[in-house]
């Protein structure tokens, strides 16, 4: 985890302001329309926040208060999307003895539309996926993980189309190589496919589908000192159609967005929150009625005190 | 500027270096019709902390739950002396949990073990803080149900093994172990004051995530295992309610047992 020092902010009704003006110019003009992307990652069965005790990251985090924030963002913002990269489970007694099922509950009830299996999500088995899965109330999107014959056929799909208002939406997920990460005991029989040409595959059926925006949602990791292994960076250099990653699985603090060149010079933006819901990140993008997909301009802010 | 080398852009300055090429294009192209495009990204990321205001449904579901877990995960089973932490190559930590899993294992087993490894991305906190222990650190120390077993490694595994460990920029290792690592690859490896002898067996005790390929250890699985049968959480749990009822503090600390060369 790299230390990183974040920009303070005292109140959180300087963004909010900015962010309403922002709003309103993108309701009253007919050729101008805002959508609100909020991620996490890496949740990791971190259901309360980090006890104060002298911890790294002591006092926050927390489910509740993440929900209370969600809710806040959904009154003022008129489409939002809320979205995990993977490892919902595993990492505090909660999931030893409820066995995933406050998690995928809170889940379902902060209203996630989209989220990904992460390696962590198989600790319990499949059975345990099979047992809880009636409590997910929103769908799960492993396009590199052939599940047939599994209990997660049918469950687990490809791609998601969403439409908010004008915007089609187009997600899906990548999982990470489950061999030397996840026993086969409890994977039992999901098996991982190379995800470059399932992305490129995927991408490019959403933009034929006529989604005018392309997010994946990756459990691959950000960044790998092996140059040749697989990372949310090498995928977004070597594919074409993806608008956005938002990933996980290294626990990467990023406070802003990555941008990389695609295969087709077009560019990607890459994002990731760390772990254990500490951070709630947003993404709020205009879309204008264009000729053509014009290059956009990026800012960012970090709202509240990180102690990292 | 290398604004066209460089791999990734901070991205305020993409715009401008992108209307540009965009310009040129929108001119190529305006005989198409309109339609939804991404003009401007704003990015914020909100710190989820203390003074915000919480749920009250969601606080209502979770709060029985809550109960429930701290009727066991409450419970202080040890007492920390000082703050243990968790850093590469060597940590206090690293070397408290390597340790006891020897002992643990070699109580159970019978057998005394060469030495113990753990895997450092299988530690999932990063300190225990000093003052008393509750189960529910044990349990975020060590969430996996791993079992603890003993693999018998002749030489040429032990090495690879610790090959491995130093390429990830080492593991916590068990006190009987001395190497150094330079630019990822061990040397000067000492098991018990000696260098590791041709022909010789060593037990080594780890999580069987481990002995059965994990964390890219493949290379192990062709090795004989002996399970203890015991989860290593609860060997952890077990020995320190031993040190607890014998009147002993947690407590660790640096040996040089693996160093890092420049």
């Amino acid at each position: 985890m790299k230390r990183r020092s974040f920009l303070k902010k005292t109140s959180i009704s300087a963004a909010g302001m900015l962010l309403s003006g922002g709003y309103l110019a993108g309701m009253s003009d007919p050729e101008r329309y805002k959508l609100t992307v909020l991620h996490t990652n890496d949740v990791h069965s971190r259901l309360d926040p980090f006890p104060m005790d002298g911890s790294r990251l002591q006092g926050l985090g927390g489910v509740t208060r993440r929900a209370a924030m969600i809710q806040r963002i959904r009154q003022e913002e008129p489409q939002v999307l809320l979205l995990d990269a993977g490892d919902m489970l595993q990492g505090t007694p909660y999931f030893n003895v409820f066995e995933g099922a406050p998690e995928f509950t809170s889940m379902s009830r902060m209203g996630y539309d989209v989220g990904i299996l992460g390696n962590h999500d198989f600790d319990g088995g499949l059975e345990l996926l099979d047992k809880q899965w009636h409590l997910l109330d929103l769908p799960i999107l492993n396009a590199n993980y052939n599940v047939q014959g599994t209990v997660l056929e049918g469950r687990v799909t490809d791609y998601r189309i969403i439409e908010k208002g004008p915007i089609r939406i187009g997600i899906f997920g990548l999982g990470i190589e489950l061999e030397g990460l996840v026993p086969a005991s409890l994977h039992g029989g999901v098996r991982y496919e190379n995800p470059l040409p399932v992305a490129e595959r995927t991408a490019q059926l959403l933009k034929k589908k006529g989604c005018h925006l392309v997010i994946c949602l990756s459990h691959l990791g950000y960044e790998y000192p092996e140059e040749d292994r697989i990372s949310d960076i090498l995928l977004g250099e070597k594919t074409r159609n993806i608008d956005i990653i938002i990933g996980g699985h290294t626990h990467t603090f990023l406070d802003q967005p990555t941008v990389v060149r695609n295969a087709d010079g077009e560019a990607v933006y890459i994002g990731q929150v760390g772990w254990a819901g500490v951070i709630l990140g947003r993404m709020d993008i205009w879309f204008e009625k264009n000729y053509k997909r014009k290059w956009f301009t990026c800012s960012s802010t970090t709202i509240g005190d990180i102690r990292n | 500027m290398t604004l066209f080398e460089d791999r990734r852009w901070p991205a305020g300055w993409h715009g401008c270096v992108r209307i540009f090429a965009g310009f040129s294009l929108v001119l190529l192209l305006s005989g198409c019709g309109k339609t939804w495009h991404e003009a401007t990204h704003e990015y914020v990321q909100y710190s989820i902390q203390a003074d915000l205001p919480a749920d009250s449904l969601l606080e209502a579901y979770l709060a029985p739950l809550r109960r429930q877990l701290a009727l066991t995960m409450d419970d202080t089973i040890a007492e920390v002396q000082g703050t243990l932490t968790l850093q590469q190559p060597e940590s206090t930590l690293g070397n408290f949990l390597a340790d006891l899993l020897a002992e643990e294992a070699t109580r159970i087993t019978g057998t005394p073990v060469d030495l113990a490894i753990q895997n450092y991305g299988g530690i999932r906190r990063n300190s225990l803080p000093k003052g008393p222990l509750r189960m529910g650190m044990i349990y975020e120390i060590m969430p996996f149900d791993n079992m603890l077993v003993v693999l018998e490694l002749d030489a040429s595994g032990l090495i690879a093994l610790i090959e491995h460990m130093a390429k990830q920029g080492g593991w916590p290792i068990s006190k009987d172990v001395r190497y150094q690592i330079r630019e990822g690859i061990p040397q000067a490896i000492l098991v018990d004051h000696r260098p590791i002898e041709e022909g010789r067996t060593y037990r080594v005790a780890m999580p069987d995530y481990i002995a059965k390929g994990g964390d890219r250890c493949d290379f192990l699985t062709a090795y004989p295992m002996t399970d203890t049968g015991v989860l290593v959480r609860d060997a952890i749990i077990q020995y320190c309610r031993d040190r607890q009822a014998s009147g002993y503090l947690i407590d660790a600390g640096l040996d040089g047992r693996i160093t890092q060369i420049p």
